[in-house]
């Protein structure tokens, strides 16, 4: 007896001396990649803009769990591209990335609260926010269904003289096979004689069914904005539907398709397209194109497309068919990319934006660290050379991608 | 076995951690007084001085994932007392260094070291001693060490038009007493000549529009349980395709550097150094130099001329060569915690706007106390008296001095 009470004591002391349990997760990454500068006159004048760069970025997460009520995250990033500025000795790169507080009430035991600085993304794809905001959430527990309520301020009127807040309503339901996902989230934004104030709401669902050895799903958004009357802005409206099957063919094979689809459309009265606030988007897969999995951000101007919809200064949707295919450590990317628009006035055009070809590898060096490598090829297409739209002077020419990162999760 | 179930019992919460993290690092303050350093202040009749303390704590987060696997995070804090707003709430906190090391599973005789990490070269720092990002390659060999690494200090692509990469290759072989090794650096880079402000960063001493450095030399230690001798030999050679100061010459230079140490008793040691880098003929074409990248200078430990094992912040000259080049001998007598360092050093030039080349000699009296366990307190008082190339050039043979005072704790 006196030798167990003596073990459960020499087990207990470890966890006695700390009143707050704290743990550690995140993950540390170094990338590098050869590509053609991504921005719009580059690709459609001639693509001689070649970069070569690489990156480093460490997450790390400390969790301090308090009691069964109440914890805490602060997560710090560092990041740094190699070669940008005196050797990258001694910069100031150390960027807070969380830093909240989950706790529940003892009077609202059924209540969980998080707040502070947190991440949040939407359910369509992360088309509309996928990033991190000060605010707070509320998730109560209910049987019947997964809910949570936000609130987060990205700007202040009273710091930056601009208001900028967005709130989310996200429920989720379970059955099985079947998830059925539903949100609403509203967008208002204001600055004081700045003409272009909006209330933007987004509204819309989603599903998800897993069978053994398929699974399908999809989603439909609606988004609507209305500007101050003061204003005389158009109406604006959009929304973004998207499909995928996947199937596993074997123990080693999988295929997967996505089809995605947002309009594009303009006339004194009204303008059609969807547009994100912060997304981080590729349910595509795509590495040139979209935020490719194996390197997101290049430097220089950015992914070509971190959006479901607009980006070329018009209104304008995409419609984009994409095939993933994975064998073993290896995967194949294939997608057609063609551009929504119909404007009021405008000649017929192609729009054919482009095709992308992707070959790319993961492996493990050793237990947990992840290799990736791509090659990516994107090839123009006929609506990179209208004259209409670039002049005289357009000349596509296929661009390319090589890219690799060495990550380790933690 | 009780007492191993027991043990093994304990050691699970340790074991539920799949990363383990460990920390080490320093936190030291430091105070000076000293005779401001730039050359045509030291030796003036009423030079200016400067009084300032600092405080800096380095901190390196080791995560040691698996046996094949870590990283590590080091962050530095500095800061000078009375700089800006009492010090408080700056945002200072900079990331020194950031690296993976891994040995792939397929390669189990490869040590890959991947970020920003630091890198000092075998030639007592006269090279390059400074933290980067790059790619180090350490092969494990039963026979002899290796490394081979490329730095990238600047990339074109994102760095103003500004390109510049250095390759490293180390070797070195370890006998029972006896140490050789062998190192070859190469640096080149591309500057775009609208940024030519930025030329002058102490980064680059002399930073032409292309270039391509090469350094290639051996070291050596020989120790027995009293004595030690060694040295270094390095060779450099530089091409221009541009210059925006002399004409395009490439330029060729060494540094040639021999130390002998002797214990005389338990408490009581001597050092001796000598150093050698030539300089340049101003009347020729004969541009004959040292010339370095991000040198850290204090092979000889002289305090005030050189870069300072108490107060760096007092320095004169931080490189071995430049164009002037250098001789220089030095002392270091150490008995118990106190220590006398002296030294004398001439330039190497000839031509130049005066004949006499001594630069000044050197006095230092230290100590380094230990306070408590592991916190050490060192303190010195330097004076340096200025040679008569200071009183030709500058007009001034006044003595400087410098009072300087560390506690650093290191963990």
């Amino acid at each position: 007896m006196k030798k167990a009470l003596i073990v459960i004591m020499l087990l207990i002391i470890p966890v006695m001396v700390f009143a707050v349990d704290l743990s550690y997760s995140g993950m540390f990454r170094t990338r590098g990649s050869q590509l053609t500068d991504p921005y719009l006159d580059n690709l459609i004048y001639g693509g001689e803009d070649v970069i070569s760069w690489s990156d480093y970025q460490l997450q790390l997460f400390t969790t301090a769990a308090i009691n069964d009520n109440l914890s805490m995250v602060w997560g710090i990033e560092v990041n740094g591209i190699w070669g940008d500025e005196d050797q990258n000795r001694d910069e100031i790169t150390v960027m807070t990335k969380h830093l909240y507080m989950d706790f529940t009430p003892d009077m609202l035991d059924w209540m969980h609260i998080r707040l502070g600085l947190q991440p949040y993304h939407d359910i369509f794809a992360s088309s509309i926010f996928d990033e991190d905001a000060v605010g707070i959430s509320l998730v109560p527990e209910w049987d019947a269904a997964d809910v949570s309520f936000g609130y987060y301020v990205f700007h202040d009127e009273e710091l930056t003289s601009e208001s900028n807040r967005f709130w989310t309503l996200d429920i989720a339901k379970n059955m099985d096979a079947l998830t059925l996902k539903a949100a609403a989230l509203m967008n208002k934004f204001y600055i004081p004689g700045g003409g272009h104030n909006y209330s933007r709401l987004y509204i819309g669902a989603a599903a998800d069914y897993t069978m053994d050895k398929m699974s399908f799903g999809g989603h439909f958004v609606y988004s609507t904005t209305s500007f101050e009357e003061d204003d005389f802005n158009p109406d604006m409206s959009g929304y973004f539907a998207y499909l995928y099957g996947k199937m596993d063919v074997t123990e080693k094979l999988n295929v997967k398709l996505n089809f995605g689809y947002t309009p594009g459309a303009a006339d004194m009265d009204s303008v059609t397209m969807f547009e994100g606030i912060a997304p981080y988007f590729n349910p595509y897969g795509l590495e040139y194109l979209f935020v490719g999995p194996v390197v997101d951000f290049p430097v220089g101007q950015g992914a070509i497309l971190n959006t479901a919809g607009s980006y070329m200064g018009f209104p304008n949707g995409l419609m984009v068919l994409a095939a993933n295919i994975n064998y073993g450590m290896f995967y194949m990317n294939a997608g057609l990319v063609n551009a929504v628009i119909d404007m009021e006035g405008a000649p017929d055009f192609d729009k054919n934006i482009g095709t992308e070809l992707d070959f790319g590898m993961k492996t493990q060096l050793t237990d947990g660290l992840d290799f990736c490598a791509v090659y990516a090829l994107f090839m123009p297409g006929s609506f990179m050379e209208d004259e209409f739209m670039w002049g005289m002077g357009a000349d596509p020419k296929t661009a390319h991608e090589l890219s690799m990162k060495l990550q380790y999760n933690f | 076995m009780k007492r191993v179930v027991l043990i093994v019992l304990l050691m699970i919460p340790l074991a539920l951690s799949a990363a383990e993290f460990s920390w080490d690092g320093m936190f030291r303050t430091r105070t000076g007084d000293y005779t401001e350093y730039h050359w045509y202040n030291v030796g003036a009749e009423n030079p200016d001085t400067q009084t300032l303390s600092d405080y800096r704590m380095r901190l390196f987060t080791h995560i040691g994932f698996s046996d094949s696997l870590s990283a590590v995070w080091g962050i530095e804090v500095d800061g000078t007392w009375g700089d800006v707003d009492q010090n408080r709430d700056e945002i200072n906190v900079k990331t020194k260094h950031l690296y993976m090391d891994f040995t792939p599973d397929f390669a189990d005789m490869l040590s890959i070291r991947i970020g920003l990490q630091p890198y000092k070269d075998p030639f007592g720092s006269a090279i390059f001693d400074e933290d980067a990002v790059g790619l180090f390659l350490l092969p494990k060999f039963e026979s002899f060490n290796l490394k081979a690494g490329w730095l990238q200090f600047h990339n074109q692509d994102i760095s103003e038009d500004r390109d510049d990469n250095l390759f490293v290759l180390e070797g070195s072989k370890d006998f029972e007493s006896f140490t050789l090794g062998a190192a070859f650096l190469y640096d080149m880079g591309y500057m775009d000549p609208n940024i030519l402000p930025r030329a002058m960063h102490e980064m680059i001493m002399f930073f032409p529009f292309e270039f391509d450095n090469m350094w290639i030399g051996f070291f050596g230690k020989y120790h027995t349980d009293n004595l030690e001798a060694g040295g270094h030999f390095v060779y450099n050679s530089s091409k221009y395709a541009e210059n925006f100061m002399i004409t395009a010459e490439d330029t060729t230079g060494f540094f040639a550097y021999l130390y002998g140490k002797y214990n005389l008793s338990e408490k009581m040691n001597v050092k001796l150094h000598f150093g050698y880098t030539p300089g340049m003929d101003y009347a020729s074409d004969d541009y004959t130099y040292f010339t370095a990248i991000k040198p850290q200078a204090n092979l000889y430990g002289l305090e005030y001329f050189f870069y300072g094992p108490v107060f760096d912040k007092a320095t004169m000259l931080n490189t071995y060569g430049d164009f002037f080049g250098q001789t220089v001998l030095a002392l270091n007598i150490n008995y118990s915690f106190l220590y006398l360092n002296a030294g004398m050093i001439k330039g190497n030039f000839d031509n130049y706007m005066t004949d006499e080349k001594e630069f000044g000699k050197e006095i230092d009296l230290g100590f380094n106390y230990p306070v408590t366990d592991g916190l050490t307190l060192s303190g010195v008082y330097a004076l340096f008296m200025p040679g008569q190339f200071m009183e030709d050039f500058y007009g001034y043979k006044e003595t400087a001095h410098e009072m300087a005072f560390k506690l650093e704790y290191k963990f």
